[in-house]
C-alpha cells in the first residue's frame, strides 16, 4: 500500500462550485491550537468575533423558536409582526458589525467537537 | 486481549500538529486495509503508560466489540452539500411579511436535506447526526457496507443531476472515524 495518498483519491464523486467548499476547508486550518497572538487590533477581533458568534446563537434559536410557533399557529398577527419587525433589525444591525469588524458568516461559528457545529 | 488488538504509539511530545494529525490518519488507512474492522481513536488520547492503557481497554471492552461489530465490512463517506445562498428576504417588507419569507425559506431547506438525506441513508447501516453547518450548507457521514459503495455513489450522480444548483462532493472511502465508540 502506498504511504503517501493525495487528497484526491478520496473523492468519489463531485459536481457544482468547488472552490466553495474548498473555501470552507481553509478553516479547518482552525482546529489546530494557536499561540496567543498579543496584537491588540487581532485581540479586539477576536473578543468581537465571540460576543457576535453569541449573539447569532441566540438570533437563531429565538428565529428557530418563533418559526415554531408560527407552525403551530400560536402566534397573533400582531406579535407575528412585532417579531418580524425585531429579527429584520436585528440582522440589520448584525450584517452592519460583521462588516465592521471584517467578519463572515462562516466566522461566527464554534465548531464543539463531537457534537458538531454550534450554529 | 480477546480478539482484540490495539494500536498505539510513544510519542515523545503531544503537540498537536499537521504533520501528526497525517500520520495519524495514514496508520488508520493502512490498518483498514489489513483488518476486518477498525475502530479509529480520537486522535491525541493521552495515555500514560501500558497499564492505563489495559485499564481503558478493560472497562469499554463491551463497547469496543458492540463498535466492531457494527462497523466490519464497512467504511464511511462523506457528503458535503453547499446551496447557493437563499434568496435575500426582501427589504421594506412588515415583519410579518419578513417572517412568512423566513418560513418559506426554512421549509424548502427541510426539503431540501430530507431529498438529500434519504436515498443515501437508505444505502447505509448508519448515519452520524447530520448537521447544516451554516445556513446553506449540509454535512453527513455514513455508515456503508463495502459492497453498497458502488450503489452509494450512483444514488450521489443520481443527486446531482437531480439538483445541478448544488455543489456536492462525496469523499471516502474513509476509515469509520465518525462511528467508533464514545471511547476516546
Amino acid at each position: 500500500m502506498s504511504t503517501s495518498r493525495t487528497p484526491v483519491d478520496k473523492i468519489l464523486a463531485a459536481s457544482g462550485d468547488l472552490h466553495r467548499i474548498a473555501g470552507e476547508l481553509e478553516h479547518v486550518q482552525e482546529a489546530f491550537p494557536r499561540r496567543v497572538n498579543a496584537d491588540p487590533e487581532k485581540v479586539e477581533r477576536g473578543l468581537a468575533q465571540l460576543v457576535l458568534t453569541l449573539v447569532e446563537l441566540l438570533r437563531q434559536l429565538m428565529e428557530r423558536q418563533a418559526l415554531r410557533r408560527m407552525e403551530t399557529g400560536t402566534l397573533s398577527d400582531e406579535q407575528l409582526d412585532r417579531l418580524g419587525e425585531t429579527f429584520m433589525k436585528l440582522e440589520q444591525r448584525m450584517t452592519e458589525l460583521k462588516a465592521e469588524f471584517g467578519l463572515e458568516d462562516r466566522d461566527l461559528n464554534l465548531n464543539l467537537g463531537p457534537l458538531g457545529d454550534l450554529l | 486481549m480477546g480478539g482484540l488488538d490495539v494500536v498505539v504509539s510513544n510519542v515523545a511530545d503531544d503537540e498537536v500538529t499537521q504533520d501528526a494529525v497525517l500520520k495519524h490518519a495514514e496508520v488508520v488507512e493502512q490498518l483498514l486495509g489489513r483488518s476486518r474492522a477498525v475502530l479509529p481513536a480520537r486522535f491525541d488520547r493521552p495515555l500514560a503508560d501500558e497499564e492505563e492503557l489495559n485499564t481503558a481497554v478493560s472497562a469499554a471492552a463491551r463497547e469496543l466489540e458492540r463498535g466492531l461489530r457494527r462497523v466490519r465490512g464497512c467504511v464511511e463517506l462523506g457528503l458535503r452539500v453547499i446551496a447557493p445562498s437563499a434568496e435575500a428576504v426582501p427589504k421594506g417588507g412588515s415583519g410579518a411579511d419578513y417572517m412568512h419569507a423566513r418560513l418559506a425559506e426554512e421549509r424548502r431547506r427541510r426539503r431540501l436535506l430530507d431529498e438529500l438525506d434519504a436515498p443515501l441513508a437508505r444505502l447505509s447501516e448508519a448515519t452520524a447526526p447530520a448537521g447544516s453547518s451554516g445556513g446553506d450548507a449540509f454535512v453527513a457521514s455514513y455508515l456503508v457496507a463495502t459492497r453498497n459503495v458502488p450503489a452509494f455513489r450512483k444514488a450521489v450522480d443520481a443527486l446531482e443531476e437531480a439538483h445541478p444548483q448544488l455543489t456536492i462532493v462525496c469523499t471516502g472511502p474513509w476509515p469509520p472515524y465518525s462511528f467508533g465508540t464514545g471511547v476516546e
